[in-house]
């Protein structure tokens, strides 16, 4: 094999760190969700499609408007996490404080739901939107050439990570959730109506899972199945970071798109391998992840 | 009174553990429900809080029936529980758990940070610590603190006393005396009089979930029947 050059090696880095934005959009929901609800949701790849698809349609809807893209990725992300808030208050309530297999039946109903409904409003085949004019073309880095679009991913990651450690940190809301993390009956205890508080993390967690499905289009192909690739992916992340940490999500976001990206140059029909090696050893390293803590009774 | 709770039965499951309790309070009065482990104290505290659901029995709080409501419910209307376990945020610095339990007076100053640093001037210099990290006597004066935040008109404490130094039990029943003094009514529970002694007017004995004898603190202090069969020594 033949050592890659330098530059080569910067743009893979690259776009493994694109992935790992996605990844880090889609997992710190499905972590934010898990704990604090103490339910962990199936459904959260298919949240993700939703916000794919609703982005197309919306696209489409606003064909001759300027900034459309925007205003998709804005509506889309809204309309998923109203659509969280829904499925929160009517159905998924019922089965706090149920066994887990309850909820996991649940949500893995949902998963099945929402892929028909998705395909009989947007069919089977393959969709794409295009990137926003203001972030089409490539810019050249050490005589190769990076797409625009992507480095705005890269940049927006970290910034949607500093706004929710902010908020969760900085904020009395965020205390709150915390707190509702550690212990729920004695916040309610409190004087906290914590079954509100658990919609508004529910429609949190969705909102950044339509955001990514939303962000995601210009850069792949919208078609069923989407909804399990990256649920699949988000639960690695969670295993290798540790569910329920926020700084894990990220940090097995940023392993997990590195791993994809330079696996492929490594066997390139089974880069899935490494994915699947880099899991096996946190599990039994630390079985609860990196950041995770083990779980108490 | 502004609490009035009669006949009370509460169970957990097919175990009944109430069998028609019944008490009251009146406005800023500290009252003691006594019995030893395992009789009902918890559990009544809980009914009152709406953390467990009575079978039968009501509870009037400032006139108004609160069986079937949540616990923030009752929270807000002003009772504030602190619980035996202590329950706090371990995450959450000191500061922060005071926080998150902030709720506005609905007339008066009300309680802040700044004023139950006052009360536990200990809490001061611990506001960035951990939850966690604080000891046995630092955590009782955090949970405490924690729910006075919430301007409660009457505090249920369970046990406050248990596990701590008798050092650190003296300068809490101070704590309290000086609570007291503020004119919030207080709903103490004890395994032991010690604590009560000086603290409350009345009290309550419990024994498997009835009251058993009910009297003013003298009296139950003089009759050493009474304690040697009911109370822990
Ligand atoms: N969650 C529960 N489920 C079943 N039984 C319970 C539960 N909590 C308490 N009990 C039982 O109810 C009875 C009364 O318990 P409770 O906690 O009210 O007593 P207590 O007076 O507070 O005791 P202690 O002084 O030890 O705190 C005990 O026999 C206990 O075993
Ligand atoms: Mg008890």
């Amino acid at each position: 094999m033949l050592l890659p050059d330098l530059s080569f090696l910067v743009i893979q880095f690259l776009s493994g760190l694109t992935t790992a934005m996605f990844l880090f959009l889609i997992a710190s929901g499905l972590s934010l969700i898990f704990g604090v609800l103490r339910v962990l949701n199936f459904a959260h790849g298919s949240l993700y499609m939703l916000g794919a698809y609703l982005a197309y349609g919306l696209v489409a809807w606003f064909a001759t408007a300027p900034g459309k893209f925007w205003v998709a990725v804005l509506g889309a992300s809204i309309g998923v996490a109203l659509i969280g808030g829904i499925v929160e208050r009517t159905l998924l309530r019922r089965l706090y404080g149920r066994e887990a297999v309850y909820q996991l039946l649940f949500t893995y109903a949902l998963v099945l739901i929402i892929s028909d409904v998705a395909k009989l409003l947007w069919g089977t085949g393959q969709l794409s939107v295009s990137r926003p004019p203001i972030l089409g073309g490539s810019v050249s880095l050490f005589d190769q050439v990076f797409p625009r679009y992507n480095i705005f991913v890269i940049i927006l990651g970290p910034a949607i990570a500093l706004l929710f450690w902010f908020v969760l940190h900085r904020t009395r809301a965020g205390r709150i959730i915390r707190a509702a993390a550690l212990d729920r009956e004695m916040l309610g205890v409190l004087g906290v109506h914590v079954d509100r508080l658990y919609t508004a993390v529910f429609m949190i967690g969705a909102w950044l899972a339509g955001l990514g499905g939303a962000l995601v289009t210009p850069v792949v192909t919208i078609v069923p199945g989407m909804d399990v690739e990256v649920i699949v992916n988000a639960f690695i992340v969670v295993v290798i970071g540790g569910l329920g940490s926020f700084w894990g999500a990220l940090l097995g976001a940023l392993a997990l798109g590195q791993v994809m990206s330079f696996g492929i140059l490594i066997l390139p029909r089974f880069s899935l391998v490494f994915v699947y090696v880099l899991m096996a050893v946190v599990l039994v390293m630390r079985p609860w992840g990196l950041l995770g803590k083990p779980l108490r009774g | 009174m502004i609490l009035e709770v009669r006949d009370l039965y509460t169970a957990y499951g097919l175990s009944q553990v109430l069998f028609g309790v019944s008490l009251s309070i009146g406005q800023g009065e500290v009252v003691s429900v006594l019995g030893r482990n395992g009789v009902g104290k918890t559990t009544t505290l809980r009914s009152i809080m709406g953390l467990a659901r009575p079978s039968a029995g009501s509870i009037r709080w400032k006139g108004r029936e609160t069986v079937g409501l949540a616990p923030y419910e009752i929270s807000r209307l002003g009772i504030g529980l602190v619980p035996e376990e202590r329950r706090i945020f371990a995450d959450l610095t000191v500061w922060e758990n005071l926080d998150v339990a902030r709720r506005p007076a609905e007339r008066g100053e009300g309680w802040t940070v700044e004023r139950v640093s006052d009360l536990f001037p200990a809490l001061r210099d611990l506001r960035n610590r951990r939850g966690g990290y604080l000891s046995g006597g630092e955590q009782q004066m955090l949970t405490i603190a924690r729910t006075l935040m919430g301007n409660p008109d009457l505090l249920l404490l369970d046990e406050p006393s248990e596990g701590l130094a008798p050092i650190v039990v003296e300068q809490l029943k101070e704590q309290m005396l000086r609570l007291r003094g503020e004119g919030i009514a207080i709903l103490l529970c004890e395994q032991r009089i010690q604590f009560s002694l000086g603290l409350s007017s009345r009290a309550y004995i419990l024994e498997k979930g009835r009251v058993c004898y009910q009297g003013t603190l003298e009296e139950l202090e003089a009759n050493e029947e009474i304690g040697r069969t009911y109370l822990a020594v």
